[in-house]
């Protein structure tokens, strides 16, 4: 019997994004920490625009736009790690949206040289309706 | 367990005998080109080549937390796990028959000696179980040496009642003469996936480059000589076994599953599983090997031997797909050989899941 990888279910990648998440915006409140020597940024104080986004994941977003002209989407969470480590966090206290209202638009670029690795990872959390 | 000694060209030898019933035959275990009893004996630990190629893949294996994103191979490259089987003599000794095993001389030489040492053999168990019935259980070359044997020997034949071949090259097998294209096809895989193929195929090589498997080439003056003259015994009944697979393990590796390279709202963002897959091209293997030869093939051979060269004309034959090392403990071809011995063997393969079918 051939066994090939099988493709990945999209509703479960979604429960486990919402199994694993973590308010920083909270956790900072909690301990009055910069989360890893970054502070997290409430929407209200650096408001996640489009036109600021990384061009990969503003074409992406107009691009779910496009294809779902009924749904209003909100922009609520921002991330962007480089090697891991967080470099921007913008959120607040609300948690993930809904698993129905989720969408997540991502993209990881790579710069490496034979003295350098940078990994540099942009996540945007939106809210669909 | 008891220990049988015979004398072979001035040398003392071992012959390992199981009790059982006294009313039931004697069957002596002959196992096939560069074996050893071992090969009837306990098969897992020797050939070794139980791969359990039609088991379930494990599921998703969970790695951790990680800073970048997996992507592509974990690592490469693994052979299917190796399963618990159950010896000819294991089997046998379940259903209360006596067996007697040994280890024969030139296992990869020319079959002249092998016979000239079976012969004594039998005549050491004729002279420890007179009047008792014997049955010739014999694995790939060993089917032939129980031909020679018997035609060169009618007086010992009286004693035999049964003799089955398991993937036996009655009528020869093409691997001598495509020993050199063999090897370069199992070094250009090494060069691909690196020497877990010798883990896979150094036996191979070293048959096809053998003197036995020379002495067993399709028109051969050996197997000519063979079958001028040859007549079944009458009071022998004849039965063999053929097998149409080629296929020994797959060849696994680890890969990243897609959602290693999707971040999360999680510092490190990215969450690494792993999952089991076939590497494509490759595996599984050997049915990605070119068919260059039936015994090669798909549907046609079991590695070693090609199924229409398993056959002899005065024998009931038996078709199955397996490998020419599964013919060493498969349930599906045990069960068969015990039915011809006269049990029921329901409980080692249950009847009508029997996939078989009488060539």
């Amino acid at each position: 019997m051939d066994q090939k990888e099988s493709s990945p279910e999209p509703i479960l990648f979604i429960r486990k994004l919402q199994q694993n998440y973590i308010n920083y915006y909270k956790l900072q409140a909690a301990t009055g920490q910069p989360v890893e020597g970054v502070t997290v940024y409430r929407p209200k104080e650096k408001p996640i625009l489009v036109k600021q986004l990384p061009p990969g994941i503003r074409a992406q977003l107009q691009e779910y736009k496009d294809n779902h002209p009924k749904q209003e989407i909100t922009l609520v969470k921002f991330m962007r790690t480089v090697n891991g480590k967080p470099e921007l966090l913008i959120e607040d206290e609300s948690d993930l949206p809904s698993e129905s209202q989720i969408l997540s638009i991502s993209q990881t670029i790579t710069v490496n040289t034979d003295e350098l690795i940078r990994v540099i990872t942009d996540l945007l959390i939106a809210r669909r309706i | 367990m008891a220990t049988i000694l015979y004398e072979f060209e001035g040398q003392q030898k071992e012959l390992d005998f199981s009790d059982g019933s006294g009313r039931k035959p004697i069957i002596v275990l002959l196992h096939g080109t560069g074996g050893t009893k071992s090969d009837m004996v306990s098969p897992g630990s020797a050939p070794d080549n139980n791969y359990d190629h039609s088991s379930i893949f494990p599921g998703d294996v969970s790695i951790g937390w990680r800073d970048y994103p997996g992507i592509g191979v974990w690592s490469c490259c693994e052979l299917d796990p190796k399963m618990d089987v159950l010896s000819w003599r294991e089997i046998l000794s379940k259903y209360n028959f006596r067996t007697a095993v040994y280890s024969q001389v030139d296992p990869v030489g020319f079959l002249a000696r092998p016979v000239a040492e079976l012969v004594v053999v039998m005549a050491t168990l004729q002279k420890n179980f007179p009047e008792t019935d014997f049955v010739l259980l014999a694995h790939s070359r060993g089917g032939l040496l129980t031909r020679k044997f018997l035609k060169d020997n009618p007086e010992l034949a009286r004693m035999v009642t049964k003799v089955i071949t398991l993937h036996s090259p009655h009528t020869g097998s093409s691997l001598a003469s495509i020993a050199s294209t063999v090897r370069e096809i199992i070094e250009t895989l090494q060069d691909a996936i690196g020497d877990i193929v010798l883990v896979l195929f150094d036996w191979l090589l070293d048959l096809a480059d053998s003197d036995a498997y020379r002495e067993m080439a399709i028109g051969s003056e050996f197997l000519t000589e063979l079958a001028k003259g040859e007549n079944a015994y009458k009071w022998i009944q004849y039965f063999t076994f053929g097998g149409t697979s080629v296929r020994l393990s797959r060849i696994r590796s680890w890969v990243y599953t897609a959602e290693s390279a999707i971040p999360q709202w999680h510092l490190p963002p990215f969450f690494h599983e792993r999952a089991v897959s076939e590497v494509p091209g490759i595996s599984p293997i050997a049915d990605s090997l070119p068919n260059l030869i039936d015994e090669l093939t798909e549907g046609l051979g079991d590695l070693l031997t090609a199924d229409a060269r398993t056959r002899l004309p005065f024998a009931t034959h038996q078709v199955n797909h397996i490998n020419h090392a599964e013919a060493l403990w498969h349930p599906l071809i045990q069960a068969q050989v015990l039915r011809i011995l006269g049990e029921d063997p329901s409980d080692v393969f249950p009847p009508g899941d029997d996939t078989s079918f009488w060539g």
